[in-house]
């Protein structure tokens, strides 16, 4: 049953994320900001601090492959940029402490370095006409402040959880 | 310490990154049809979509329709002073309907549709790419509602988009507002009575400012601000005169050869949730080869 939390739940963020959060958005945060819900994202780098490298990568994957074919046009952009991301912040996470700050910036950091990569190969590909500073101040940061909050309410129901796993684990071992 | 990139790891990544472009210009060829993995993935989720989207949608619109009910009052007002005038339109159309019929059965034309009919589908919005790049909306009609790709899509104040990849139970939207090379529609601006109508391209969308591109046009006309842009039903793809919306500046191009008019949407791109899928039953001379000799 708690083996299948985690996917279910990032499943269902990702669906929350193009359903639901799409009514919101806008009327929310008005037409200057752009606000791009990255909750399964969120969970993926919850996965890449508490859990091992392999799976963090495989969730960023796979995940990231289903925002390719739903969302997009392009096959591969999500794919690699998810992973990459997930992988990237595993290793750091692998060799931090770990408490709700740090947990925090690292999340903070993988989504910085997933928005300027995507925003960095969709300039490359030609569907993102934006400079920088535009991307960076309309979007960059209204973003990673509605992620960060939903990190913040997530970091110790996720904590507990990951927790309950190891504990587990370990007496399966045993 | 696990390392942070060792050689093997580099060598992975660096396959993976020729992968990635492998598999963005495999997407960026004009496919027809999506491969059946895509239109799986895409249909599963898609109801996993409509699962959650139906409720959502069912409880905004409850809040709205109480918001709504305060604004009745001032617009039945209004509305009862159009409402003369309405009378005195229907009338008026009936009558140039029924010319319009006599002349076309003098003219031997009623037999093939003109550019201007279409068929309706009706759909509903389920999802929204939630990501600012791809400008996309999923619906839950696909092909077994007989939907087909590059059909148009309007709401209720005039065109969204088009029809961009078809599944057997959704399909996908691109909006009008998307900056994909391949999105472009054939437009024409009306003019007043007596004059030439002008035809163009509405192509590219300034997202600051939300305003549409409509490119191609003679450095010699002379446009005015709100004049009505409609689609052309030249391109083959879409049926003449949905609305696409208003002009409101215009400039002459770098190249100083054409002019460009810059067309507010009449469509609230943000804000729709039914939509209607328009098919065009003029005969196209592209893409479906099959389905012409049909008919």
């Amino acid at each position: 049953m708690s083996r299948l939390l985690l996917p279910v739940l990032t499943f269902f963020l990702f669906v929350f994320e193009g359903t639901v959060m799409q009514l919101f958005v806008p009327e929310m945060f008005g037409e200057h900001y752009i606000v791009v819900p990255r909750f399964a994202l969120v969970i993926i780098l919850f996965i890449a601090c508490f859990q091992k490298r392999s799976t963090a990568l495989w969730y960023g994957m796979i995940f990231g492959l289903l925002m390719d074919v739903v969302y997009t046009d392009y096959l591969g952009v999500y794919l690699f940029v998810f992973g990459f991301t997930a992988y990237v912040i595993a290793s750091i996470a692998a060799v931090s402490r770990k408490n709700v700050w740090t947990v925090v910036c690292l999340i903070v950091l993988g989504l910085t370095m997933q928005a300027f990569q995507i925003f960095g190969l969709y300039t490359i590909i030609g569907i993102a006409q934006m400079s920088a500073e535009t991307f960076i101040q309309r979007m960059l940061w209204p973003t990673l402040v509605l992620n960060v909050i939903v990190s913040l309410l997530l970091y110790y129901p996720l904590q507990k959880h990951f927790r309950t796993m190891a504990a587990q684990k370990a007496i399966a071992e045993t | 310490m696990p390392p942070f990139f060792s050689n093997k790891r580099l060598v992975i990544l660096l396959a993976s990154v020729i992968i990635l472009v492998a598999l963005i210009g495999y997407s960026m060829q004009d496919r027809k049809n999506q491969s059946f993995p895509e239109q799986f993935l895409q249909d599963t989720v898609g109801f996993f979509q409509s699962v959650v989207s139906t409720p959502t949608h069912m409880i905004t619109s409850l809040f709205g329709s109480i918001e709504d009910i305060k604004e009745v009052y001032v617009q039945n007002k209004k509305l009862k002073q159009h409402l003369e005038d309405y009378a005195e339109i229907v009338s008026e159309v009936k009558r140039l309907r029924e010319r319009n019929k006599e002349l076309q059965q003098v003219l031997n034309k009623s037999q093939s549709p003109s550019l201007a009919d279409y068929h309706v589908r009706q759909a509903r919005v389920i999802a929204r790419s939630p990501d600012h790049w791809n400008q996309k909306v999923i619906i839950n009609k696909g092909s077994t509602a007989g939907i087909e790709q590059n059909m148009a899509v309007i709401a209720a104040n005039g065109m969204i988009g088009k029809i961009s990849s078809v599944g057997p139970f959704t399909s996908t939207v691109q909006l009008i507002s998307s900056k994909q090379r391949t999105n472009f529609i054939p437009a024409m601006i009306q003019t007043d009575e007596g004059k030439k109508d002008l035809y163009g391209l509405v192509k590219g969308y300034n997202q600051e400012k939300n305003r549409l591109r409509l490119t191609l046009l003679p450095v010699d006309v002379s446009l005015e601000k709100g004049q009505t842009v409609v689609t052309s039903g030249l391109g083959g793809m879409f049926p003449q005169g949905l609305v696409i919306g208003h002009v409101t500046s215009v400039k002459i191009d770098s190249e100083g050869l054409s002019k460009i008019a810059f067309v507010k949407p009449s469509a609230d791109l943000y804000d729709f949730y039914n939509v209607m899928v328009i098919e065009r039953m003029a005969k196209s001379v592209s893409s479906n080869p099959a389905k012409k000799d049909d008919q």
